[in-house]
């Protein structure tokens, strides 16, 4: 067995898994806190590739004021998506599927949006990290190792902030229990703006770091999304931890299965494990 | 302070509260007793801002609070404790009275309050790391109310916090309860179905039944009404 | 009775208005046309399950895509084999292609619907959404079976030779149209006589309150599970029309933008009636050509109206359309008593 492959294939997984996590997180935060299926966190992640790479290969501007600038147009489509779509209908009778089916329109209406500004020809873009280094015989894209190294801080301050901070322990009451948030005081409109900034925040970053490595176009929303539904499926609807093993095991799975199956079937793997779970554990492989 | 003038709440077509006038004075101890479904809670929801009226004034100080966000009613002092507890189960001991205080900014003053708080009850204070969801039942009990008083309400409303609970605990419970208006003046609205232990613990009454109240009156006249002793003290 | 024949006196006449809209119209409407009457199809088979089963799949465009598929493959003579270098060259007619893309879509539906129907909500919209994503992923990859992504091409046009008769050729949008009115109208008898029997009580009685009606002994599963096939072999036959009519099928056919198309049909239309549907295809093909918008825009507004209609009319426009119209009717006639009372 050719060693060096399959390490490279482990971190080519595990970097991919890196960016399923960053963006599945998202959902589960937004599911843990409204209960409800955000269909356009795919369009938010494509946004947030799709301004960063125009910006970037085509108008020229700086990294990080791309991705600064990226982000805030994010935050920006999140918590006006909450607003205008999901909060009219919140709480009525079957609002789940309602939700569920709005913000498909709203993930429709982004896609082509788009579409309409960009066009439908996909952005490349390269950075300074876009080279390969050579460590022990195994080849790694740099954008790979940016990509795993700030996806894991990112998650890594989520992590403290949502459990140290008092504003992330306020997500987390509401997430438990929103009418015992309420007599405390909670104010959940305001949270429910937070969590969707916040997952927007998610999706652009995964977004960002994903774009040097995938090419981005204004169709991607949905293959991205479908990512995010096996994740949080298998993982368990709302559950944290769960979401980051299995954003990064997926990305594994992939590249293994890819490397010694069958290529062209890699992206089948989650969708197989995904059925199976909902049939035989459909509460997931983790607790929440 | 608190006045409740011909409040009518609705539940689809359910007609859940029939005209409900009420008062609670400064530093008074009210109890509302009534069987399950009569109303109570959906009364305290009601106060608290979760549920919307129908129709009705809810006044507090002075000022029309029926149209208020919940958060706005608890930083005006009105704090609930709901029935069932309803703690964050997978937050510690100490995560959930420092959420009960999320509306003060000011740290020293809310380290000073958890300090009042284990005062009261000083198991809280040895379990603080402990997850609220693995607290035996009169534990829960007693970090809700916790969590209610690290708000620094100037009106307590009590869901049956008598629930499920030992005599023993109850008694201690009851103990905590006269204290806390003795010594912090707090009003208390207490919703119970206990009434011997409801009408014991007040200076005035209200019995609700569905969705009306029959008879008010100070807990004497209660204690010694032939309704309340039929229906409620099972005398 | 009287009612009875109302509806079908009112069902007469709009197929005589259907049967009137193509004539004398040119060959870019009469193609719009056709479409619309085939994706109506599909959408009343997508209604099946949303509006009377009160459930959400998110696989339906599988179905849809597996009867023009089937048709595509078995279809196919040795010319255009050859021209799309696919192995078979079957060149099966009409009457073998059709009941075997029916088949092939019911028993997919059977399969997928035993597997998922033990899920309700999202989770069934999401399992059936991944059955459907691995049927897309097979098609794209086995492009010697099914020519990958640039699809089935140069299937024959639709010939139906009966003996004794002259041989049915249908190549003109115009002729093709007459067709899937025929599929239509059929479709339409079948659901309406669907929905009347004691099995589409059954489902109605599911979809209000599944609890209370298993409890009075509706095996809900079974139910649910026979009604889904149906829909799915619904689908397949507007998927066969599509296939005949375009005379080429790609993997597009199964893939997510139909799965939108018939979510915004349904839901846009009005979910639970027989012709919410039908209003909702022809929305989704005309509006966008009456005000001539390029196709991104035109599901940009589709987005759009999705969001705004779930929002606003949480029914669909159909079924409001017709309240509105019942409460103008009833105040008319309330008009006329209160002036009838007073001119006594």
């Amino acid at each position: 067995m050719d060693w060096a492959l399959f390490a490279q294939q482990v971190f080519y997984g595990l970097s991919n898994g890196m960016a399923y996590a960053l963006f599945a997180i998202g959902l589960v935060v937004i599911f843990g806190i409204l209960g409800i299926i955000n269909v356009a966190h795919g369009e938010f992640y494509m946004m947030g590739a799709m301004i960063f790479s125009w910006l970037v290969a085509i108008q020229g501007v700086n990294l990080v004021v791309a991705a600064v600038i990226a982000l805030a147009v994010g935050v920006i489509i999140g918590i006006l998506s909450n607003r205008l779509v999901v909060q009219p209908i919140y709480g009525k009778p079957s609002f789940v599927l309602a939700t569920f089916l709005a913000t498909l329109g709203l993930s429709i209406f982004l896609a082509n949006l788009a579409t309409v500004v960009w066009g439908a020809f996909p952005i490349n873009v390269t950075t300074p990290f876009s080279l390969v280094v050579r460590p022990g015989g195994i080849a790694i894209a740099g954008d790979r190792i940016v990509l795993f190294v700030i996806g894991g801080a990112v998650l890594w301050l989520l992590m403290q902030w949502m459990s140290k901070s008092l504003l992330g322990k306020q997500l987390q009451a509401a997430a438990q229990d929103a009418v015992s948030a309420r007599l405390v005081g909670i104010n959940l409109m305001r949270v429910y703006a937070i969590g969707f900034g916040l997952a927007s925040v998610l999706a652009v970053v995964s977004g960002i770091l994903m774009a040097p490595i995938w090419t981005s176009n204004p169709y991607m929303g949905p293959l991205v999304i479908l990512k995010g539904f096996i994740v949080t499926i298998v993982a368990g609807m709302g559950n944290f931890r769960g979401a980051i093993i299995v954003g990064l095991l997926l990305g594994l799975v992939e590249a293994i299965f890819g490397q010694y199956v069958a290529v062209q079937y890699r992206e089948a793997v989650g969708y197989g494990v995904m059925i199976l779970v909902l049939l035989f554990k459909p509460e997931g492989l983790f607790r929440r | 302070m608190l006045k409740i003038n011909n409040l009518n709440v609705h539940y689809g077509r359910v007609h859940a509260l029939k005209d409900v006038s009420l008062e609670v004075k400064d530093g008074e101890l009210v109890t509302l007793i009534g069987s399950n479904g009569a109303g109570k809670s959906t009364l305290l929801m009601t106060i608290s801002g979760i549920k919307k009226p129908t129709s009705g004034v809810v006044e507090w100080e002075g000022i029309r609070i029926d149209k208020l966000p919940s958060h706005n009613i608890v930083s005006l002092g009105i704090v609930q404790v709901p029935e069932g507890r309803h703690l964050f189960p997978k937050m510690t001991v100490l995560e959930n009275l420092e959420l009960g205080a999320c509306l003060s900014k000011d740290t020293g003053w809310n380290k000073q309050n958890i300090q009042r708080v284990c005062s009261y009850f000083e198991v809280l204070g040895q379990r603080m790391n402990q997850l609220a969801g693995t607290l035996s039942g009169g534990e829960q009990q007693m970090l809700a109310i916790g969590r209610a008083l690290m708000a620094n309400p100037k009106l307590l409303l009590l869901d049956e916090p008598s629930l499920g609970l030992a005599p023993l605990i109850m008694e201690d419970m009851a103990q905590v309860i006269r204290d806390l208006r003795k010594e912090e003046g707090i009003a208390i609205l207490l919703v119970e179905q206990n009434a011997h232990l409801a009408l014991e613990l007040a200076d005035r009454g209200f019995v609700l039944e569905t969705g009306s109240i029959v008879v008010s009156g100070t807990a004497d006249k209660l204690l010694n009404s032939k309704l309340v002793k039929k229906a409620y003290l099972g005398l | 009775m009287k009612k009875y024949n109302k509806h079908l006196m009112t069902y007469i006449v709009l197929t005589a208005i259907a049967a009137a809209l193509p004539l004398g119209r040119d060959v870019y409407v009469q193609h719009l046309l056709t479409l619309t009457l085939i994706l109506a199809i599909y959408a009343l088979s997508y209604n099946i399950i949303v509006g009377y089963m009160g459930l959400f799949s998110f696989g339906h465009q599988a179905f849809f895509g597996l009867g023009g598929y089937t048709i595509g493959l078995l279809s196919l003579g040795e010319a255009s084999a050859g021209r799309s270098a696919l192995p078979l060259s079957l060149a099966w007619p009409v009457w073998a292609t059709l009941p075997a893309s029916l088949l092939v879509c019911a028993i997919a539906g059977y399969v997928i619907g035993y597997v998922s129907l033990q899920m309700r909500g999202v989770y069934l919209g999401l399992v059936t959404l991944g059955f459907a994503m691995l049927i897309w992923m097979a098609t794209i990859n086995e492009r010697h079976f099914t020519g990958g992504v640039s699809g089935v091409r140069g299937i024959p046009p639709f010939e139906l030779t009966l003996p004794g008769l002259p041989t049915l050729e249908l190549s003109s949008p115009f002729s093709f149209y007459y067709f899937a009115l025929v599929l239509l109208v059929f479709t339409i008898y079948f659901i309406s006589r669907l929905t009347k029997s004691r099995f589409g009580r059954a489902l109605v009685a599911l979809r209000e309150n599944e609890e209370r009606a298993s409890a009075l002994g509706v095996d809900a599963f079974k139910y649910y599970l026979m009604a889904f096939t149906i829909a799915a072999t619904l689908a397949g036959l507007a998927g066969f029309a599509y296939s005949y009519y375009l005379r080429y099928i790609t993997p597009t056919a199964l893939g997510i933008t139909f799965l939108w198309s018939a979510v915004i049909m349904v839901i846009i239309g009005g979910t639970g009636t027989l012709l919410g549907p039908v209003i909702g295809a022809f929305i989704f093909v005309f509006v966008p050509e009456v005000f001539r918008i390029a196709e991104e825009l035109r599901l940009l507004l589709f987005g759009a109206a999705l969001v705004v209609v779930i929002i606003f009319l949480p029914q669909g426009i159909y079924p409001s359309l017709v309240s509105l119209w019942d409460r103008f009717i009833l105040r008319r006639q309330e008009r006329k008593g209160i002036e009838g009372e007073i001119s006594k």
